[in-house]
């Protein structure tokens, strides 16, 4: 939905770019997005749980 | 009416908005994967009215209809496919797009075959209809089968939009570009995440968290959206930049 590779790496070139040294996306952005995807995998899980019937649902 | 039957009518406002901005997207730029999303955007959007039309008006088994497989079934999957649609410039993909569509239709088909057997006594108005929809529904042991296609579109629809929201993100991350794009693919990950967490604690049983669920997807995923597409509008304003 955030459209990321509708334009080549080539047209990303003279636009905006990830300020170097900022510790928000250099530290917390990446921690952020190992987070998001471990939940990620755990609710996956969790949903194949409840179709194979090992997670018991109502 | 208390706090929490008043979420839907936001959430169906904030994703009525959400649609248009999506579909005034796809006339102006005929991509299929802008289709989808408006198509999985106004499925979240029905199963939103669906919910608030239930706390203001009543049961309706039309309105049921809508809920359970617009609002419950298909809206993730449908927005998923659309990120795969973006990402993924295969042939294999229109193989996907037909499965989905073929799927969609016969989950529908077997939700028309259970409606004669909804127990319209046991909606109670006072109960959001997330909490209260196994006792309407039968059974999957009953018959109602379509229960099972559920969570195959849920599955599906988790790993392609937040998948493909996080994985989009690493990308600009990685190549230090579009900072707005980054945030904005968080944002919607985020969001997706909230509603399929909101979802699978309906399935086991704490369906009083949905709605909230609700709102904090379509709220996240809009902000997510217009923070994402920003540096578009400036491509779209200069057609020569757009991609061939």
């Amino acid at each position: 939905m955030g459209e990321p590779e509708e334009r080549g790496g080539g047209e990303t070139e003279g636009r905006s770019r990830i300020p170097a040294g900022s510790v928000f996306y250099s530290k917390i952005v990446p921690a952020v997005l190992i987070g998001l995807g471990i939940l990620t995998v755990v609710l996956i899980i969790v949903a194949v749980g409840i179709l194979l019937r090992i997670v018991p649902y109502r | 009416m208390t706090a929490t039957r008043v979420l839907p009518f936001i959430s169906t406002f904030v994703m009525l908005v959400f649609t248009v901005s999506v579909m005034q997207r796809y006339m102006a730029r005929r991509r299929l994967h802008f289709l989808c999303w408006g198509i999985g955007l106004a499925m979240f959007g029905i199963g939103s009215f669906a919910e608030a039309y239930f706390a203001v008006a009543g049961w309706s088994a039309l309105i049921f209809f809508g809920w359970y497989l617009f609002g419950a079934a298909l809206n993730a999957a449908w927005l998923g496919h659309g990120t795969l649609l973006l990402l993924v410039r295969k042939r294999w993909v229109h193989v996907l797009t037909a499965a989905l569509v073929i799927g969609s239709v016969a989950a529908a088909a077997l939700l028309i075959s259970v409606m004669p057997r909804l127990d319209a006594s046991a909606f109670n108005s006072a109960l959001p209809i997330s909490e209260q929809y196994r006792e309407i529904m039968p059974a999957i042991s009953d018959g109602a089968t379509v229960r099972l296609t559920t969570p195959f579109f849920n599955i599906y629809g988790l790993i392609t939009l937040v998948g493909g929201a996080l994985w989009s993100g690493w990308l600009f991350l990685r190549k230090r570009v579009l900072p707005n794009r980054v945030i904005g693919n968080v944002l919607i990950a985020v969001g997706a995440l909230a509603i399929a967490s909101a979802s699978t604690l309906t399935r086991l049983g704490y369906g009083q968290y949905l709605y909230l669920g609700e709102l904090v997807a379509a709220t996240l995923m809009y902000a997510g959206f217009v923070t994402a597409s920003a540096p578009a509008a400036e491509m779209e304003a200069s057609p020569a930049a757009l991609p061939a």
